[in-house]
């Protein structure tokens, strides 16, 4: 026995590392060897000495110097060395070389491997131990009949190879005699034009075959034992991707035969030392071939070592050493000790790509997370976050090998640890896995070894959320570029988190109106309404105010964080009207929102208190009509996702536009709130159109509609206190269902209106939290709450809790200061152009953009004469855009509502003035003045019908194919609403969605503004699954216009690339060249610009050359088409441009 | 070889400046010529190789150029660039049939290495966009000058045929062999993805680190192969990125 003192690992990565901990175990001091490419990788790091062999730019080669090799191990008293698999493992001159230098070449002898070495030799050596091996024929087949005749003798099916080929080319499969010409035919052709020799051969084809190979251990003293057999079946391209010991469904006869015939193999060379011997098993006849011997350990050996117990390695480097198997060291008394115990698999876990045909990834391992527990084993390489996967090695980052009783617990225990591994940065072949190991074919252990290539549903993958790594490009691109919606707008200072109001987190959420709504029905449930003492509130914060006051851009993070507090401490509020209106468009375009899950949220956080809606009738939550199936689906929707309260209205109060929608929210259950909306002033005996009996005529009739509550909609707050008592004290008279009164404090007199109309039995009034109340808001709910406490219409709210949630409200608004905007005073001047309170502050930003901010007054005078000159209409979206569009037209154009009737004058009006005059937002009481209609749209004629009705029915079908598309899965049926709705916004959305993920989640500061140096917030992603992100710093930018953004997410380093907007001039998409446009000078093809030859200013003739292009080295001269002067370059030397680029705009 | 091969003229030069420069005048001077054409010679005083370069056309090389219509093939706009990449292929598999055991790999787009030494070069020039369905394919093969001859600076990284066998070849045979291999490969040309697989397999940079000069600037990366249009992929520190253009100034 010579002992071992130091043992060099001539290999690199995870089976280096596998040898070293063998040794250490055995008191055995390590050497590791790396290529200068290798110095930062782990195996260098788990040796107790580790040397650098070859040089920079050899990092194969290094790891095959054999004279470097041995130098090293004289220099530094190596005496012995293990090969691993690979480079040299089968290599007998390294053999050869430490048999000459005196050191221990942990492996077989020389005389074996050079016998197994060579193909020819080892079929000699399996015939004479009565191996069968697979048959063919040995010489080159010279013509076809001859070839038939060879074919015929070895039986059929079987396969024409090309003698001096691999890779498939010049492979033919025959099945039967009548195909063999052809294929011989082709085959030789093939080989001919692909590897210069015609040269083709004939081998036995096993159809269904499966790789089964035995593990040989034996000792220098003559004893030889097997370890069982593994099943290595599963390969794609011929490479091994799971293997499985012991071989599930093999027959024990068979298995037996194996075993026997591996040993037999084995004694013919006296093999000393591990070793495989790989056989086909053909699947149909049981019978198996012998292919090969493996004189070294393999990469599969894991398996066997689970459920044998065997510690092969160490078993080697022990007979290495000259010990029997027998020696209690190794364990190995005799055959019958060796034993199997369960299943165990092992997964080789890569960076490849698996969605683009196994391409391998490179690069940096971000983060890498790797599983654990019992029954797993982990033989990992350099696998660590920060780890560089370089190209020059094979891109096996880590083998897993499963542990369990049955086949089927080993694969659930795989299963499981594949899910929980997290490796970001490179991409890695683990969906792959998963997809294999839940195959059917593979579960029942039948896989052959062509299973892979033969099963192309193993490569459609479900898409990964890895929502972690697109919330930090978001956060990544607003920190480096900002984010749009805020550019040039007013900072937000405010960081910490609004304080959320205190209250039992333990008690039961408190009863109301909606276990009410459940109890009763809706019709009861009006008269229980009816009959409390008491005046209901709904609360508008969630959108009207913010809707009125901020452009709609409150964020559901923020009404989220307060919805439970509502619940707990509002629970007698009638409504929060939290959806609906604006916000359905505002939280997709701007807020990159999902508004369905808002409304899920937030009715999942508030169970008790209704949710309402504003629902603009025809034009649901759009700005234009849409078919009746699309109110009426979208409607159901809504319904289902929990909402209880459509408020109902229509722009002219034209009921028949009304109906559809009605109809479509009694249909559902929920309560139907009909609204009128007010205008004019019923105190005014001069202003006759819309005087009382007008207003209770309309009530009557939505009440005959089948609405369940009445709303009052005053939308531009013109409803005076003693109107409002009026008209609440005659509608009571007059209609039997709840009045809901719903009003603007444009005038800053509203709450008096409230308090009036309370006065005149009025049930439910619409307010706003003290701090998004007022101007264009709705009245100050948490005043108004005060003065009716002590008087027979008290609220029933608790005025201490309620102030608190308006704190919130307060720091809140803070987040919001971009989008504040001016307040305009209220003057009576109100009452006269009777502009609603969301149009009051839009009319004057888009005033102010014409230059007509000092003429405001103006403005609004004229506005008021557009009113009467279309007949004094009711003014709402979108009549009210229609009655703006055409002020400012006038205004901008220095004319009177005279010269709109002037026949003299051509016009071109505004699209909403011919779409309102038009009939196309239905008939206001009392029609259009014929003139105008006639002046307005010439000669079309206008719609007198409903315009839903000559809408042909959306294509719900079609619509679900488009969006399937861009989803990328079958869409819901609200997602294909949404897209009828609005077409653009979602598709953009969804786009959005897809690169960034779900970013409602991030705290609307950080959303905004992104985060400074070592900030951090914590973002919950689901229910118990939170992220903490931490924002460290950002990199200078490289020449591409990327900057790297790091941070540490939940400890862990992790970065995002972005590109800088600033930097990146080159890198944003081109516009294109109009190709009908001779003055537009476009790319032919995609390419890199090498010269531009002309400037700005330039006059240039027809023919004269422009810009070189090239693509791939070749070059295109793109010369002018037309005499010109240059306008403008758009293009660089350097530039990549794609074809029809636009790169010259000449004059 | 009109017979033998799609070409439809054949215009041979006992010596000219370069036969690129030749065909390119030939299309310009609106002379009708039959197309595929095949312009070649025994001897090239002026071959030019990308931008200023020039070719080193030493006795026993083979330099010719072919000037093909692609309106007429299976190409559409957005495939001509693997124009050069299809050409490169082509030499590269003549190559194979008359050393198949050598070694043949492809530098991005189109130089064509043997035992790691420049065998071929490739010059495509599409003379204008108006006729850009037209392009003139040059193409210098090393086929028994020996670079022991060469200039310096060449004899260390070029290669010819006879340098790796030792033996002479007939060029006119070599000519034959390429122009058929060429169409063969233009006529059966599907879909680019089946090209491209096919291409990728003699991809001389894939895996290496590649430094790209585009313009200006210098962009270096692990190179991964071509993408579906045949742009060159790196894999940059700022991210994957692909290129069209640019010249490959080292790669390891």
């Amino acid at each position: 026995m010579k002992p071992i003192k130091k043992l060099l690992v001539a290999n690199r990565s995870e089976i280096a590392i596998r040898v070293f901990r063998s040794a250490t175990e055995l008191g055995i001091s390590t050497v590791a060897v790396y290529a200068h490419e290798d110095r930062y990788a782990l195996h260098r790091f788990k040796a107790d000495e580790a040397y650098q062999i070859g040089s920079p730019g050899e990092p194969i080669k290094s790891y095959l110097n054999i004279p470097a090799l041995i130098e090293l191990c004289l220099d530094h008293n190596v005496d012995a060395i293990h090969p691993g698999y690979g480079f040299l493992s089968e290599n007998p001159d390294l053999a050869k070389a430490c048999q000459d230098n005196g050191i221990v070449f942990v492996g077989p002898t020389l005389d074996t491997l050079q016998k197994l070495g060579d193909k020819t030799s080892a079929r000699t050596i399996a015939k004479a131990a009565n191996v069968p091996v697979l048959s063919g024929t040995d010489a080159a087949i010279t013509d076809a009949a001859s070839g038939r005749e060879q074919a015929n003798a070895l039986g059929y099916p079987l396969i024409l190879k090309a003698s001096h080929g691999g890779g498939g080319r010049g492979m033919r499969v025959v099945r039967s005699e009548d195909e063999f010409d052809a294929a011989f035919e082709q085959a030789s052709r093939e080989s001919l034009s692909a590897f210069g020799s015609s040269e083709v051969f004939v081998e036995k084809f096993i159809e269904h075959a499966r790789h089964i190979e035995i593990q040989l251990l034996g000792d220098t003293q003559g004893n030889l034992v097997h370890l069982f057999e593994r099943d290595c079946s599963v390969q794609r391209r011929h490479q091994k991707v799971v293997e499985i010991a012991p071989a599930p469904n093999l027959l024990p006869e068979v298995r037996q035969a194996l075993c026997d015939a591996a040993i037999a193999i084995g004694q013919q060379v006296g093999y000393q030392n591990a070793g495989t011997v790989e056989f086909l098993v053909d699947a149909d006849t049981n019978k198996f071939y012998f292919i090969e011997v493996n004189p070294r350990i393999q990469v599969e050996h894991t398996v066997t070592e689970e459920v044998t117990g065997v510690d092969i390695v160490k078993s080697q480097i022990l007979v290495a050493q000259g010990l029997p198997l027998a020696d209690e060291a190794i364990g190995l008394a005799n055959q019958e000790s060796i034993r199997t115990n369960g299943f165990a698999l092992q997964c080789r876990i890569t960076t490849e790509d698996p969605t683009n045909n196994f391409m391998p990834d490179y690069g940096r391992v971000m983060h890498y997370r790797s599983p654990g527990g019992a029954g797993v084993r982990l033989d990992a390489g350099s696998a660590y976050s920060g780890a560089v996967v370089n190209p020059f090695y094979d891109s096996m980052l880590v083998k897993l090998s499963a542990r369990g009783q049955r086949f089927s617990d080993a694969i659930q225990r795989a299963k499981r640890c594949l899910m929980e591994f997290r490796i970001r940065g490179v991409k890695t072949n683990i969906p792959f896995l998963l997809k294999l190991l839940d195959h059917p074919t593979f579960i029942d252990g039948d896989c052959t070894t062509r299973f892979i290539d033969q099963t192309p549903t193993l490569f459609e993958f479900p898409v990964r959320k890895n929502r972690a790594t697109k919330l930090l490009t978001f956060l990544g691109d607003v920190i480096v570029n900002g984010n749009e919606l805020v550019a040039g707008r007013p900072v937000s200072t405010r960081r910490d988190p609004a304080p959320v109001p205190h209250f039992d987190r333990t008690a039961a959420v408190p009863p109301g109106t909606r276990d009410k709504l459940k109890e009763l029905g809706p019709e009861k449930f009006a008269q229980w309404v009816k009959e409390q003492k008491r005046l209901f509130i709904t609360d508008t914060t969630f959108r009207d105010a913010h809707q009125s006051l901020h452009a709609t851009r409150f964020r559901t993070f923020d009404l989220l964080n307060v919805a439970e507090s509502y619940s707990m401490l509002a629970s007698d509020l009638f409504s929060l009207e939290m959806w609906g209106g604006a916000t359905f468009d505002a939280s997709m375009r701007f807020l990159k929102e999902d508004p369905w899950q808002r409304l899920a949220d937030i009715r999942s956080k508030v169970p008790n208190i209704l949710l309402q809606m504003l629902l603009r009738a025809s034009n649901a939550v759009g700005y234009t009509n849409y078919p009746d199936n699309v109110v009426q689906a979208f409607v159901k929707e809504t319904a289902d996702a929990g909402l209880d309260v459509f408020r109902v209205f229509d722009a002219l109060n034209w009921t028949p536009n009304m109906k559809v929608a009605m109809d479509a929210v009694l249909e559902t259950g929920a309560i139907c709130e009909a609204s009128i909306c007010y205008t004019g002033d019923i105190l005014n005996p001069k202003r006759t159109k819309y005087d009382l009996k007008y207003y209770v005529n309309l009530a009557k009739e939505l009440e005959k509609m089948g609405a369940h509550i009445l709303a009052i909609k005053d939308m531009a707050g013109l409803c005076k206190p003693n109107a409002a008592a009026l008209l609440v004290k005659t509608l009571k008279q007059e209609v039997g269902i709840p009045i809901h009164f719903h009003t603007h404090d444009t005038a800053g007199i509203q709450a008096a209106s409230i308090l009036k109309a309370a006065e005149a039995d009025l049930d439910i009034a619409d307010a706003a939290m003290a701090p998004m109340s007022g101007n264009t808001s709705q009245p100050n709910m948490n005043t108004i709450l005060a003065s009716l406490e002590f008087t027979d219409r008290n609220t029933g709210l608790d005025q201490h809790s309620l102030d608190e949630i308006a704190e919130y409200w307060r720091c809140t608004r803070e987040f919001y200061a971009p989008f504040e905007t001016t307040v305009l005073p209220s003057t009576a001047d109100l009452y006269n152009h009777e502009m609603p309170g969301g149009q009051y502050t839009n009319l004057f930003a888009q005033a102010q953009a014409l230059g007509l901010a000092d003429r405001w007054s103006e403005v609004c005078s004229i506005y008021a004469d557009c009113n009467q000159l279309l007949g004094d209409i009711v003014k709402v979206t979108p009549t009210s855009k229609a009655v703006g569009d055409l002020a400012l037209f006038l205004v901008a154009n220095n004319f009177t509502t005279d010269t709109v009737l002037d026949e003299s004058r051509e016009f071109a009006f505004p699209q909403s003035v011919i779409d309102l005059v038009g009939g196309m937002m239905g008939q206001p009481p009392g029609g259009f003045d014929p003139k105008l209609i006639k002046r307005v749209l010439q000669s079309q004629e206008p719609m007198t019908g409903r315009p839903g009705e000559t809408l042909p029915p959306a294509d719900f079908k079609a619509a679900g194919e488009e969006v399937a598309k861009f989803l990328g899965r079958q869409p819901l049926q609200r997602e294909i609403v949404t897209y009828l709705l609005y077409p653009k916004v979602y598709k953009d959305y969804a786009e959005h969605r897809k690169k960034y993920g779900d970013v409602s989640c991030i705290p609307t500061p950080h959303f905004f503004f992104g985060l400074s140096p070592n900030e951090e917030f914590t973002a919950v992603i689901e229910a118990g699954k939170t992220l903490i992100v931490k924002y460290l710093t950002v990199d200078g930018g490289k020449a591409d216009g990327s900057r790297t953004v790091f941070f540490e997410l939940n400890g862990q380093p992790r970065d995002a690339s972005v590109t800088d907007k600033s930097l990146s001039n080159e890198v944003v998409t081109r516009a294109k060249a109009d190709v009908d446009n001779l003055k537009h000078v476009g790319s032919t093809m995609p390419g890199m610009v090498v010269t531009v030859a002309v400037k700005a200013g330039d006059k240039i003739t027809k023919g004269q050359k422009l810009i070189t292009l090239e693509a791939m080295k070749m070059e295109t001269t793109v010369n002018a088409e037309i005499d010109a002067t240059v306008g403008k370059v758009h293009v660089s030397e350097g530039v990549q441009v794609d074809a029809g680029d636009l790169m010259i705009e000449l004059e | 070889m009109l017979g033998d091969t799609f070409l439809q003229s054949v215009i041979h030069y006992a010596e000219t400046d370069s036969t690129n420069s030749q065909a390119i005048e030939l299309l310009a001077s609106n002379t009708a010529v039959e197309l595929p054409c095949l312009l070649y010679t025994e001897s090239q005083v002026a071959g030019r190789g990308r931008g200023a370069n020039p070719w080193w056309s030493a006795g026993g090389s083979l330099t010719f150029s072919l000037i093909v219509d692609f309106s007429e093939t299976t190409f559409s706009v957005e495939q001509k660039p693997l124009l050069p990449l299809l050409t490169g292929m082509a030499v590269a598999r003549v190559g194979e049939t008359l050393l198949p055991d050598a070694e043949f790999t492809i530098k991005w787009p189109n130089d064509v290495y043997l035992a790691g030494r420049k065998l071929a070069g490739v010059l495509i020039e599409v003379p204008s966009s108006k006729s850009s369905a037209r392009a003139v394919i040059g193409v210098g093969l090393n086929v028994n000058n020996s670079f022991a001859e060469a200039p310096e600076d060449l004899a260390s990284t070029g290669i010819s045929l006879a340098d790796h066998s030792g033996t002479q070849y007939d060029r006119m045979e070599i000519l034959t062999a390429f122009v058929r291999e060429f169409e063969s490969l233009i006529k059966s040309f599907t879909t680019s993805k089946s090209f491209l697989d096919d291409w990728r397999g003699y991809c001389l940079l894939t895996g290496k680190q590649v430094t790209l000069q585009t313009g200006a600037t210098e962009v270096q990366g692990s190179c991964c192969g071509v993408d579906e249009a045949g742009a060159l992929v790196l894999e940059t520190s700022g991210g994957r990125q692909s290129f069209f253009g640019g010249v490959v100034r080292s790669w390891t």
